[in-house]
């Protein structure tokens, strides 16, 4: 017997936004775009090809957003060199701007409304994918794509199959999105979710705050999906669609029922293991933010927790605030007043040491505990080195005692 | 574009490649230009590959090639290191556009572990490359994906059709 399913959500956005109605699987459509953004990584490659394919107007500069995050504060005057370049761009081509210490573009999209429910929105940063969070369809693209788009306002997209995930239970209270995510990651190969949308449902991921849920939305792409859709919770912007399970063209229902907090081991955010396995395990930097946990949800945590505490002696502490409006509001709480006195230092906002395109730089045999997305060999600078990716509360008690806590280390 | 094409082919046995390995975010970030970046080719995971690279102009991988990163300045540097095609049994979604944005032909097959050094055969129309006496398949690529590779990338292509695809 078939069973009618509702359309995929991916289905409905891009069908609003193509002349195209014939929106099936596998099909390749054009679509218009509502906005696209640049980060500071790839925005000097844009104005090289500009320059050399001899393009002068965009589409709609202002639907077009330059942002300046990756090196904030750039490690060698090549860097600086390509950026001071990135920048004159952008103000020739009159894009809105949004310089160095605005924060991360994945970040501000949110605090700016560029992602918004059923828009398509392209960004020259594979975490793109963070816009999911609204149900927007944000999409990672390359330089040649993002080019393409700011000249025609257009791109093709190829129909993927939907695969909804529907979580049920309750995890341990010291759970956060972010071991749910790297749980997820650890249970099934990549090869199930490359080039698929996720709908994502369930009781549990209804009720996550908006800081939450991002990260799970910020993290689709470790899984190798074209795009994600969270289901409408609290303070969300209007327009959102009802995500119902076993809607997709596969079906998962994932337990998180007496699951523990998660850590990825080096290389890969999908070489997942419990907490537990790795307890003891001597460490020598923290690093607290990138656009999967750096919001004011988890620098509210982790200063509650290391109140009136020490940064364990052995460890070199960087909090990176992802906004200069989560700073702000971090400083008027009293939070950054916290993490300071505790030993922890705080860096612009922007991306941080995520990409090594900005200090701290790791020495050689240097083991990192990190609240990243990636741990990519030499993902922070220096291939000599082993980065683990936790959560926030994992990442600032690690901090403390100096190495990886057990879970009864953990407390809120 | 020739019927078929002969190529020799490097084989890196690996489950998951990520854009980050083929290259990383610095080098990225300190040059725009192609040829720079393919000095740095796998720099961190496989520092030894990329001068090896340049006697290659096939790379065939058995894992999931380029998950990650929106990064094409990975592609451009392998096309300026002379690799013209790459077969693999996956691709992460985003290196996959890139590579036919800017004229890398990456083909998905399903691969076994082969030996180094081959030359293949392969037949882009009839979707189809010889290795080691074995054939492999693949969905022969589509008439908008080879006119990209005609115009030697999307910018071209944009710019003469007006983005007017079918």
């Amino acid at each position: 017997m078939n069973i009618k399913k509702n359309e995929p959500i991916v289905n409905k956005i891009i069908k609003l936004h193509s002349n195209n109605q014939k929106i099936y699987t596998g099909n390749i459509v054009k679509v218009y775009i509502d906005h696209i953004y640049i980060q500071d990584g790839n925005s000097p490659t844009i104005a090289t090809y500009f320059n050399k394919y001899n393009l002068k107007k965009t589409f709609n500069s202002h639907k077009i957003s330059f942002f300046f995050d990756h090196s904030v504060l750039s490690i060698n005057k090549k860097i600086s060199w390509q950026i001071k370049n990135a920048l004159n761009f952008a103000k020739k081509i009159k894009a809105n701007i949004y310089y160095r210490g605005e924060g991360i573009s994945h970040i501000i999209a949110i605090e700016k409304k560029i992602f918004m429910p059923r828009k398509i929105i392209l960004g020259s940063d594979s975490h793109t994918c963070t816009g999911g969070i609204f149900q927007c369809l944000s999409l990672g693209m390359g330089a040649s794509d993002i080019v393409a788009s700011m000249i025609t306002g257009k791109i093709w997209i190829k129909i993927p199959e939907t695969i909804n995930i529907n979580i049920i239970g309750t995890p341990h209270e010291t759970v956060r999105s972010k071991d749910v995510m790297l749980f997820i990651l650890k249970k099934y190969p990549i090869q199930m979710f490359l080039y698929k949308s996720i709908e994502i449902s369930g009781e549990w991921i209804e009720n996550l705050s908006i800081d939450s849920a991002k990260t799970i939305a910020n993290m689709s792409v470790e899984l190798g999906a074209k795009c994600i859709f969270l289901p409408y919770g609290k303070y969300r912007p209007e327009g959102m669609y009802k995500i119902e399970k076993n809607n997709g063209d596969y079906n998962l229902s994932i337990s998180i029922n007496n699951l523990v907090p998660q850590i990825a081991k080096p290389h890969y955010p999908n070489n997942v293991t419990n907490i537990d396995k790795l307890s003891g395990t001597k460490i020598n930097y923290v690093f607290i933010g990138s656009c999967a946990n750096s919001s004011l949800e988890d620098i509210k945590e982790v200063s509650k927790i290391i109140k009136n505490k020490k940064i364990h002696k052995n460890i070199h502490c960087i909090l990176t605030p992802g906004s200069k409006k989560i700073y702000l509001k971090s400083i008027k709480k009293g939070y950054i007043q916290t993490l300071i006195k505790s030993g922890v230092i705080i860096t612009p906002p922007g991306c941080g040491p995520c990409v090594g395109t900005q200090g701290s730089i790791p020495s050689d045999k240097d083991k990192i505990m990190t609240t990243m997305n990636r741990n990519f060999i030499g993902r922070m600078g220096n291939p000599k080195t082993n980065i683990y990716i936790c959560s926030p509360i994992v990442a600032i008690y690690t901090a403390y005692l100096g190495k990886i806590p057990k879970i009864e280390d953990l407390k809120l | 574009m020739k019927k078929t094409m002969v190529l020799k082919a490097k084989f890196i046995n690996d489950d998951l490649i990520s854009t980050d390995d083929i290259l990383p975010a610095k080098f990225k970030h300190m040059y725009t230009d192609g040829q720079k970046l393919s000095k740095y080719l796998f720099y961190n995971k496989y520092p030894k590959l990329s001068k090896k690279l340049k006697n290659y102009q096939a790379i065939i991988s058995n894992g999931i090639f380029g998950i990650g990163s929106s990064r094409e300045q990975a592609v451009d540097a392998l096309l300026q290191k002379g690799i013209k095609i790459i077969i693999s049994n996956d691709f992460g979604r985003i290196f996959f556009r890139n590579s036919w944005n800017l004229g890398l032909i990456v083909l998905q097959s399903n691969i076994d572990k082969i030996k180094d050094d081959n030359f293949i055969k392969i037949n882009l129309k009839k979707g189809f490359m010889k290795i080691e006496k074995k054939t492999f398949f693949f969905n022969p690529p589509s008439k908008y994906m080879i006119n990209l590779i005609k115009h030697k990338g999307i910018i071209n292509y944009i710019k003469e059709t007006k983005y007017d695809f079918k």
